[in-house]
């Protein structure tokens, strides 16, 4: 391959930019805890790079999905890793593992229906107990031209239609010299960071597409890269990745363990607000009370925070925002430790076996999976997010979810004294839930009052006006 | 002024501050029951062994402090075997130092260690505490070292010199952006390690240059597993560990335990009365 005529660009990211996926149909299944509506998956965001980690004692496996839509020759990608991967190491996947994890793991829906309140004499109590329900990379010219750089290539895969190479260097000088003569665009602020891994003993895995072997599969999308190494090393890098962003990125990281929740150990974690009761009108509009809810949660945690957004077993869901995924599908993600008694039967690409078809369907306090997942969503800039990001795994396996809550009020005619009450309380909530959504997302109150369907019809005077009311201690005095 | 008071209010300081920057759950229960059971413990402990004359809580509520700031636990009898063994560690693990008895781990760090090691469903949740935080804390840190006099705290000197001072040679040897290393200075498991875990006079050696030693050797220890893993809290394992040549440090220098009442410790070693103070 002549420098000259090559045009890829190195394309900078630890995985990709814009995440793509369309929001699978999903009809309402019931669950127990109300009926699910809707869920708030990572294509919701944009420049969004979307990692599954799987982890266990030493052992991890990576799965680095993108989206990239630009032309696929000049598709690069550089990942900073902690030893050099032989060819079994290293395997191809399909991006629809990823959105079935990103499915099972998004933020949701559930919606309520009030009964008649003149059928039942339990509404407050019941209202009262649920407000407080759980939230629920060949030549011998390149590499003699290696050699006298200082870049040694490890090894050269062929691994779908990618080209692989495993690279490591003395110096970084002479890395970046070597990558920019074969055909990749380094950005200059690049040479101190790629300085910094390898003086750190870290490896390079670059990856290529090999143009041919796509067009003979016939393929279009990029597809997920997947990786297992052993390192006590939990980390992934996004130091390089932030070189050409512009803005901030979005990364959501699905931890799959054996024992319990993942946590970033040099970053603060948080969690995103759940269990929330929001007004029913949000429906047709959830994902964007969700990306507005999460920007709001980003703002005042400084951008400088790693938001859970779902810790649960993969054995059960509840409500399920999707099926949990089944032994196969989280073996083809690198759940390594599932079914290995089984190792004399059919082996996929990491030689692992594959896994009994059988899937579990979801069961509230069902039987748990070996198997926790984490869904964890970081938005960082380099500035906010100056070092990598450093894991631990932890023996936490109580369930969180980003769970929000609608509640219809019972529309029809009831004509007992108690369906009097019961509007009253109606709006009151009503009113309630308007305050709640504007908390969460910062939106105007008096615009949420205006898209409410009051029961009992609109308030006479506008909610906007009485907050004016509210705001001037005097008023009212006279 | 006994130096345990001033460690429980700058612990208490600690916890506010994490709890005003909603980093640290407001997880009363939890408080309620290391408190609970460390004090019973304690208590027990004081009957059977009868090791001083008046019964105080100041150590259990520094260790039970520490333990809640730092430890996470996911089950109800971990959550009451985490002080108990916090507490029986320093009845269990002594050995008599001229004529006095003295413990050589530190109860909240080996209520921390062992659990881990022993796979109990318990975790360290330090985490990093950005901001104002992470500011703040540093300036109790500061303010600490003040207050006790630099040479009350010299094993917090020594390791805290050694752990950050290597971590700043190898972050300029890797010419990393400075904000990097700033960044690793808010580990708030790194300052109560320093000033509330490695200070601990009662379970590190006795005489000043046998603790600079087993303090720098922890430093230098800890900067190298941190650096070859990239982990985070490495030091509580380090000490955990080192802990147990404290009493072939102090057979070496050959002096007495260390006593919390200046009154005391004349009585077994006047010459140390004035550098032995510690905390």
């Amino acid at each position: 391959m002549q420098p000259q005529k090559c045009r890829s660009s190195l394309w900078l990211t630890l995985v990709g930019i814009l995440v793509g996926g369309g929001l699978v149909a999903s009809s309402p299944a019931q669950a127990f805890c109300g009926y699910f509506v809707a869920k708030a998956g990572s294509e919701l965001f944009n420049k969004a790079s979307r990692v599954v980690l799987v982890r266990d004692e030493d052992r991890t496996v990576i799965t680095m999905a993108n989206d990239y839509q630009g032309n696929a020759s000049e598709f690069a990608m550089v990942v900073p890793v902690p030893t050099v991967l032989e060819k079994s190491q290293i395997n191809v996947g399909e991006n629809a593992w990823v959105d079935r994890v990103d499915g099972f793991t998004a933020p949701r829906l559930a919606e309520y229906f009030d009964p008649d309140p003149c059928q039942t004499r339990f509404y407050m109590e019941r209202a009262m107990s649920m407000q407080n329900a759980p939230g629920a990379p060949m030549k011998k010219a390149r590499n003699k031209s290696a050699k006298s750089l200082g870049v040694k290539i490890e090894a050269t895969y062929e691994v779908g239609e990618y080209d692989i190479l495993i690279l490591s260097a003395k110096q970084s000088d002479g890395l970046q010299t070597w990558l920019i003569e074969n055909g990749y665009k380094i950005p200059r602020k690049a040479t101190k960071i790629l300085r910094s891994y390898i003086k750190q003993g870290m490896k390079f895995f670059v990856a290529k597409i090999n143009i041919g072997r796509q067009e003979k599969a016939g393929r279009q999308m990029l597809r997920p890269l997947q990786i297992a190494y052993e390192s006590k090393r939990f980390m992934l890098p996004i130091r390089l990745g932030t070189l050409n962003a512009k803005g901030h990125q979005d990364l959501f990281v699905y931890a799959i363990t054996k024992k319990g929740r993942v946590e970033s150990t040099n970053y603060q974690n948080t969690r995103i607000p759940t269990g929330q009761e929001i007004p029913v009108f949000v429906k047709k509009d959830f994902a964007n009370f969700y990306r507005a809810m999460f920007d709001k949660q980003v703002e005042k945690d400084h951008m400088k925070t790693v938001i859970t957004e779902y810790a649960w077993n993969m054995g059960w869901c509840d409500p399920c925002a999707a099926d949990p995924l089944s032994s196969k599908e989280l073996k083809q993600l690198g759940v390594f430790w599932l079914g290995q008694k089984d190792l004399s039967t059919k082996k996929n690409g990491f030689g692992l076996v594959k896994p009994n078809p059988r899937i579990r369907r979801p069961r509230p306090g069902g039987r748990g999976q070996e198997a926790f997942v984490t869904r964890m969503h970081v938005r960082y800039t380099a500035k906010k997010f100056p070092e990598d990001l450093l894991f631990q795994v932890t023996k936490d396996t109580k369930n969180f979810q980003g769970r929000y809550v609608l509640r219809h009020p019972f529309r029809g005619e009831s004509k007992c004294e108690l369906a009097k009450e019961y509007k009253v309380t109606v709006r009151k909530q009503q009113e309630k839930r308007v305050q709640e959504l504007a908390n969460l997302t910062g939106w105007m109150p008096a615009d949420l009052r205006r898209k409410v369907a009051w029961v009992g019809g609109k308030p006479a005077d506008n909610g906007a006006d009485k907050k004016k009311k509210k705001d001037k201690w005097w008023q009212g005095i006279w | 002024m006994d130096p345990r008071v001033f460690q429980i209010c700058s612990l208490s300081c600690f916890a506010a501050l994490g709890l005003g920057a909603g980093i640290l759950p407001a997880d009363g229960f939890r408080f309620g029951v290391f408190l609970g059971v460390a004090g019973l413990s304690e208590w027990l402990g004081h009957l059977v062994f009868k090791r001083t004359k008046r019964f105080t809580l100041r150590s259990t509520l520094i260790t039970t402090l520490s333990l809640w700031i730092l430890l996470r636990v996911d089950s109800l009898l971990w959550l009451c075997l985490v002080p108990f063994l916090a507490i029986a560690s320093k009845y269990l693990f002594r050995y008599s130092v001229g004529g006095s008895y003295k413990h050589f781990f530190n109860p909240a760090n080996f209520a921390i260690v062992l659990p881990i090691l022993l796979g109990a469903p318990v975790w360290l949740s330090p985490g990093n505490w950005a901001g104002n935080a992470g500011v703040g804390m540093w300036f109790l840190a500061l303010g600490v070292l003040i207050t006790l006099q630099v040479r009350k705290l010299d094993t917090a000197v020594w390791f805290l010199g050694l752990y950050l001072g290597l971590h700043l040679v190898r972050h300029l040897w890797l010419a990393d952006p400075h904000a990097i290393y700033l960044h690793k200075l808010q580990n708030p498991g790194l300052i109560l390690f320093a000033f509330f875990m490695i200070t601990d006079p009662r379970s590190t050696p006795t005489t000043a240059w046998s603790r600079g030693v087993f303090a720098a050797l922890v430093g230098v220890l800890s900067f190298y597993l941190s650096a070859k893993n990239f982990g985070t809290h490495d030091f509580f394992y380090v000490l955990f560990f080192a802990s147990m040549f404290t009493p072939v440090l102090d057979v070496f220098s050959g002096r007495s335990a260390f006593e919390w009442k200046q009154k005391n410790l004349t009585v077994y070693q006047p010459s140390l009365s004035k550098s032995n103070q510690a905390v």
